[in-house]
């Protein structure tokens, strides 16, 4: 077989090898290699159509559905890269990224194409609700080379900011996975994170390159601890991944018991800490199953890793370095450098993520605090900035504080992130708010739900007359921590 | 077993208070106030309120009965547990 350097080639490759294999299957619908192989072709003769080649980009906003995948491999194969857009977050932070970002086309539901109808025009009908338009302004910026997707995170700036990630630096931490998990056309493997999370890069495409089943799991069922363990029982998924808060949910409230879990073979998890009384609680009840610890920010997909021992009695490391990446501790903070590092951040300056060392070697700096175990394990401590995570979602504290401060009866709000009493993520917003009949707990919640992902709405708003100030005149967030 | 509907919504309430809103105010949370769709309850604190539930007044949830449109308000919640408790 030829060295693969594009992500389409995977699919290319297995279409050739297992044709008819299941690829793709969700709810009660299944597609085969062949077919997906021929739909995404279908999909990428539309897309060259309307000027959708290398250097443009194509954004995505949808549920999870087969067409979905056909339509990623179908941007590829084009040439384009994809920008995978939440389409339950609010359409005001959508229109923010799909504008950013520059996209030349855009497939989105029938329902969401409605907002975006005065600057796409519609082209054609993909099926399952899907439409294909393209964008009516046509001086769109040039991607940088081999860009393959875009995945926006949240932003300190106050809005979000997009990650650009290449062809080579996808397949170095594919390729990675392949040897270190050894995927067979015979795994079943999980589809829980949503595609603009980046989690989906190994799910998407380990299982597409070794020919393997990928079950899509439908956004419901995946915050949903009971149907989701009869979900891994009677799909049989063997190779799973998600964040320790969906795993936790399925341990403590799925009901497990009731089912056979003796096809998972492989659990892998990333994205937050996972507490060790709860890790072992949920080993107990998939005892036959291997563990790994991955770790890494979506600038260099996963950099870390770690497999549980039989017995972890202790706080579970981020572990050692990958083999295509190096690591390096400077004043406590990881940096990490290797071909599978992000291109940059699209249309913002670059500097300040980077540090290039004497011979010139440019390395990325994760933010992350970490500590070294005598067996040489990294764990992490803790972030520079203010960055938290909370149920595996990055959020910069700022992005809530601006949503916050557009509330036309909040003067200032701060707000402060910190680990529970059970370890957990809690978010408490303390806000100055002008109208007295304002001060409701209920009426902050709903404003947020509808200009905030529902993972950074705040659990706790505090009305507050004041806010505690550094003698620099700055918000003292150190001092607000200790009011909660 | 026959149970008064608004003694379960008055149980529901207390509970949703005292375990979700410590910092609201009594008289915000209506019987008809949003929980899940209004961002009140994420997806784990739905689940708390389920086990809460399935406890205090002794019954099982199929797995494909925890949802909105049996969780959503209180009013909806009350009418499903006497429902459930009715057979």
């Amino acid at each position: 077989m030829d060295k693969v350097e594009m992500l389409y080639e995977l699919l290319e490759n297995s279409a050739g090898l297992f044709p008819e294999n299941t690829a793709v299957c969700y709810l009660d619908n299944s597609i085969s290699y062949r077919q997906l192989n021929s739909s995404s072709n279908q999909i990428k003769e539309t897309l060259q159509s309307i000027e959708v080649k290398e250097g443009t980009r194509v954004a995505i906003c949808a549920p999870k559905s087969i067409e979905f995948v056909s339509s990623i491999f179908g941007i590829l194969k084009s040439g384009a890269a994809y920008v995978p857009v939440d389409y339950s977050s609010p359409v005001e932070r959508n229109q923010f990224i799909i504008q950013n970002c520059e996209v030349v086309a855009i497939i989105i539901t029938k329902e969401l194409y409605e907002h975006f109808k005065n600057e796409f025009t519609f082209v054609s009908d993909l099926g399952n609700d899907l439409v294909i338009a393209k964008n009516n302004n046509s001086s769109l910026k040039k991607s940088p080379e081999d860009l393959a997707y875009v995945l926006y995170t949240s932003g300190s700036t106050g809005v979000p900011k997009g990650v650009m990630c290449s062809n080579s630096a996808a397949l170095e931490f594919i390729n990675w996975s392949s040897v270190t998990f050894n995927p067979t056309n015979k795994d079943h493997f999980s589809s829980h994170a949503p595609f603009h999370f980046d989690l989906s890069i190994f799910d998407l495409y380990v299982s597409i390159k070794h020919g393997a089943k990928l079950v899509l799991i439908k956004e419901e069922v995946g915050k949903q601890p009971l149907l989701l363990a009869q979900l891994i029982a009677e799909q049989k998924i063997s190779i799973w991944y998600s964040t320790p808060s969906i795993l936790n949910m399925l341990s403590e409230y799925g009901k497990m018991e009731k089912y056979d879990f003796g096809n998972l073979r492989l659990i892998l998890f990333a994205g937050e800490l996972f507490p060790i009384i709860k890790f072992n609680a949920l080993r107990k009840k998939t005892p036959s199953a291997v563990y790994y610890n991955l770790y890494g920010p979506t600038e260099t997909n996963v950099c870390t890793y770690y497999r549980l021992p039989e017995n972890q009695e202790t706080a579970i490391p981020i572990g050692k370095v990958c083999e295509h990446y190096q690591s390096l501790i400077v004043k406590e903070e990881l940096l990490i450098s290797g071909t599978g590092v992000m291109l940059g951040y699209w249309s913002l300056p670059q500097k300040e993520s980077f540090w290039n060392d004497n011979s010139g070697k440019q390395w990325y700096k994760t933010g992350d605090i970490v500590d070294v175990e005598v067996n040489g394990n990294y764990v992490f401590k803790g972030r520079r900035d203010r960055m938290v995570k909370r149920n595996g979602y990055r959020i910069e504290l700022d992005e809530i504080e601006t949503a916050l401060d557009k509330h036309a009866d909040i003067s200032k709000s701060a707000v402060i992130g910190y680990a529970d009493k059970d370890q957990q993520m809690t978010i408490s917003a303390f806000v100055l708010i002008k109208k007295e009949d304002e001060k409701s707990v209920i009426k902050m919640k709903e404003y947020c739900m509808n200009n905030l992902p529902s993972y950074m709405i705040p659990n706790d708003f505090i009305f507050v007359e004041d806010l505690p100030y550094t003698s620099s005149h700055k918000v003292d967030y150190q001092k607000l921590k200790q009011l909660v | 077993m026959s149970l008064e509907i608004d003694q379960v919504k008055e149980k529901v309430k207390a509970f949703v208070i005292e375990r979700f809103l410590k910092n609201a105010e009594n008289k915000e949370l209506t019987y008809s106030t949003p929980l899940i769709s209004g961002g009140l309850i994420d997806s784990i604190l739905t689940m708390q309120l389920v086990v809460f539930l399935e406890q205090t007044f002794n019954f099982e949830f199929q797995a494909h009965e925890v949802d909105k449109d049996n969780l959503d308000t209180i009013d909806i919640i009350a009418a499903f547990v006497v429902k459930k408790l009715n057979g």
